[in-house]
């Protein structure tokens, strides 16, 4: 076996197995780097890119859609390169490009701030025309008057053109627990993103969300995904809880969701017992009691590192493949110096 | 001036319910859609018709109909405007010769590059395709959508034989359809929801087929009770959709406005006069246009501003007799009164409500003003958006790439 590098514009390299005589985007391709292409035949060029180093040939019989002056200049078609060793090929794009659209920062601008509970605030953000992202995925942003910059999961769906919801866990002590307070309209606030591959699982089956408090934040994106995507529709199980009753948030916005999908299993519930509450009780984690489900499931887990870990625990002693197991853990801003930022585990 | 009307934000908050059917403007997927009468395509024909924007190529081999996306890979043209087949089992494109399997969509070869790589490892949609009844029926929505469900679960719902003034179903032996389908324009939606909405009596009222059956149509059927409406399909089995139970008595027949001293004419009634509802949108007219016969109406999507409008007519005809009298009558009396005469103001009525509510920029969904007689349009709107395989994305530009 030989060696493929792949560079990317973001200074990022990915590495590949590849067999002499094998085909660069094959090879990528075959280790899941999702290299551009389309015709694979060497017409379209979508898969060009720069042989830095070693030794290369092209595939024989094509007459590849590169200009003379690009071939001088070692422009290559992955489609139609064969690697005679290790190779080192860069990449006219980011790294990101191969798992989701490319990130970006734009300006954006505050259109609407409200609490949502007791502890819980909606930040409203009007993006650049341009803007797209993948449900489940974060943005991060500089915190108006400050120089923090702070990161958040989009909780609107992808379709709501114009606005860009924010769920935020407000900490009286932080630089945007504070700054929720003073917010106004129109606000300019610096934007960057989408980050992050927290993603809906593609796999067939019934699905299994788990969220602690604004960890429902990208999920609310998802269930919009997973309703309106092609196929057969499947089991979907959401538990989500806040610590007490008065931070839950957005209930009605998944008693619509409970309504649009017959086949959602809505379970709500709060983690430290309060007198009041006639719900479910416990972290979502022990909302999910049918171990059969989990077992079945492709699982999203978003919230605390905590709970992220007992997941994967309890996943790991019920044998279920960590595969299956996609997570998001947030840091609350209060316990965190510097930038904090969701660390996503593929 | 000020007026009842609910306020827009309140009017919108409602609307949220069935958001997912405000969303459904081309339609729902993953649904069997009639395409094109049996009649209509000959051995060995091909035609194209467009269902929930997706164009589909018809193509009938010994007797077979093969769906396929007809939108070539190569640069998209659309095939079935100059058919091309050198084979019984493929289909060339006239452009470029793309040549696709029938069966599988396969690109099996390209008449002037039989050695290109692209070969075997590109395919387009096929629509898995069958006939009942003389209409071809296409089954359009997500490519490997499985398993397909059966036909019945997209037609009105079929009654067991006892049921209180059941009239022909569609699936019932000796069964025999006419009718016609053209394009309206107005949105599917417009046109189901006139379909059966109990309230619009008053622009029927003129209509030879009620003057010349002597028939004392109401002025306003208004629902009384929970029990004027049934839905069907709710549990996840056969056909989703909803039933106005005319002959139930939980109508409110109103007869006659004092206001305008306004009463119906004639003194007749037509027993059993019923209609539903149903996913993707086929309505039901059981005992109609008059007892014992069944009119089948389907709005079939075919963008965001247009709709194929079927209006069949079904008949039980054992014998030759009960075939040549049914033919006879519908092509003197149901097809010119009923399919022409009343229908034709259906579709003025859709027609007229479309700028109101056009994709286009219309403020129709949310400034409406619903009324006490639109409970069964409400019900629907929600029943659709609980209850459906899909919704139907625009497709104004779709590529017919499939990965
Ligand atoms: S993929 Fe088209 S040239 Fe390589
Ligand atoms: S467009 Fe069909 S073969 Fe080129
Ligand atoms: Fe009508």
């Amino acid at each position: 076996m030989a060696r493929l590098d792949l560079r990317f514009t973001d200074g990022a390299t990915m590495t590949a197995p590849i067999a002499v005589g094998d085909v660069v985007l094959d090879a990528a391709l075959a280790a899941g780097i999702n290299l551009a292409h389309q015709c694979r035949s060497g017409s379209c060029a979508t898969c060009v890119g720069k042989v830095v180093s070693g030794e290369t040939e092209t595939v024989a019989g094509r007459a590849p859609a590169l200009l003379s002056s690009e071939i001088a200049a070692g422009m290559r078609l992955c489609c139609s390169l064969i690697a005679c060793g290790d190779v080192t090929v860069e990449l006219p794009y980011a790294s990101t490009f191969t798992l989701a659209d490319q990130a970006s920062s734009t300006a954006g601008e505050v259109l609407e701030c409200l609490p949502l509970s007791a502890s819980v605030w909606k930040l409203v953000l009007k993006p650049d025309p341009s803007f797209d992202f993948q449900p489940g995925q974060y943005l991060r942003l500089q915190v108006p008057g400050t120089d923090a910059w702070r990161s958040y999961s989009i909780a609107s769906s992808r379709d709501a053109t114009g606005r860009i919801e924010l769920v935020i866990k407000k900490h009286p002590g932080g630089a945007m627990g504070e700054y929720l307070t003073r917010a106004r309209p129109g606000d300019a606030i610096d934007v960057e993103g989408p980050f992050g591959a927290f993603l809906l699982s593609q796999a067939k089956g019934p699905t299994v969300f788990i969220a602690g408090g604004t960890g429902l934040g990208p999920i609310l994106p998802m269930l919009d995904q997973l309703r309106l995507r092609g196929g057969r529709a499947h089991p979907v199980t959401l538990a989500f809880s806040c610590s007490q009753a008065e931070d839950l948030f957005l209930l009605d916005e998944l008693e619509l969701r409970e309504y649009w999908m017959p086949l959602l299993d809505l379970r709500v519930g709060v983690s430290r017992s309060t007198a009041e509450w006639e719900g479910l009780r416990g972290n979502p984690l022990a909302l999910v009691d049918d171990e059969s489900l989990l077992a079945a499931a492709a699982i999203h887990v978003c919230g605390s590192p905590g709970l992220v870990e007992a997941t994967r625990q309890r996943c790991a002693r019920l044998a279920i493949d960590p595969a299956k197991i996609r997570s998001e853990q947030f840091i609350p801003e209060v316990t965190l110096a510097g930038h904090p930022t969701p660390e996503t585990m593929p | 001036m000020s007026t009842n009307a609910t306020s827009p934000a309140s009017g919108k908050m409602a609307r949220r319910q069935y958001e997912p059917y405000l969303n459904a403007s081309w339609g729902v997927k993953n649904y069997w859609f009639p395409a094109l009468f049996s009649h209509e395509l000959a051995e060995d024909e091909v035609k194209g018709v467009t269902i929930a924007g997706v164009p589909i190529l018809l193509r009938r081999v010994d007797g077979r109909v093969h769906a396929l996306r007809d939108q070539c890979l190569h640069r998209g043209v659309t095939m079935s405007v100059r058919p091309k087949c050198f084979s019984k089992d493929t289909l060339t494109c006239w452009y470029h010769g793309f040549t696709y399997d029938l069966e599988t969509g396969k690109l099996k070869t390209i008449v002037g590059a039989p050695d290109d790589p692209m070969i075997g490892n590109a395919r387009i949609q096929v629509f898995p395709a069958q006939e009942k009844a003389g209409i071809i029926f296409v089954f359009v929505g997500d490519d490997g959508y499985e398993p397909v469900p059966n036909l019945a679960d997209d037609l009105p719902v079929l009654l067991p034989d006892d049921y209180e003034f059941r009239s022909p179903h569609l699936l019932d032996d000796n069964i025999v359809v006419m009718g016609l389908h053209r394009t309206g324009n107005s949105n599917w939606r417009l046109a189901v929801e006139n379909g059966f909405d109990p309230g619009h009596q008053i622009m029927h009222r003129d209509a030879q087929v009620i003057l010349s059956q002597n028939l004392a149509f109401p002025l306003g059927l208004n629902p009384t009770s929970p029990e004027a409406i049934t839905t069907y399909g709710e549990d996840g089995e056969g056909p989703v959709g909803i039933m106005n139970e005319w002959h139930s008595g939980h109508y409110d027949l109103v007869m006659h406005n004092d206001e305008l001293d306004l009463h119906p004419f004639g003194t007749g009634s037509v027993l059993g006069l019923r209609t539903s509802m149903f996913l993707p949108g086929v309505l039901m007219v059981e005992n109609w246009p008059k007892r014992g016969l069944t009119q089948l109406e389907w709005y079939v999507p075919v963008d965001g501003n247009r709709h194929e409008y079927w209006e069949v007519i079904l008949a039980v005809c054992p014998t030759e007799a009960d075939l040549k009298k049914f033919k006879y009558e519908y092509d003197n009396l149901w097809l010119p009164i009923a399919l022409h005469d009343f229908n034709d103001d259906d579709l003025f009525a859709r027609e007229q409500m479309e700028r109101f509510y056009s994709v286009d920029g219309g403020v129709g969904w949310d400034d409406e003003q619903l009324c006490g007689m639109d409970a069964v349009i409400t019900g629907w709107r929600k029943l659709v958006s609980r209850h459906n395989r899909g919704i139907q994305t625009p497709q104004n530009h779709p590529s017919p790439r499939l990965d």
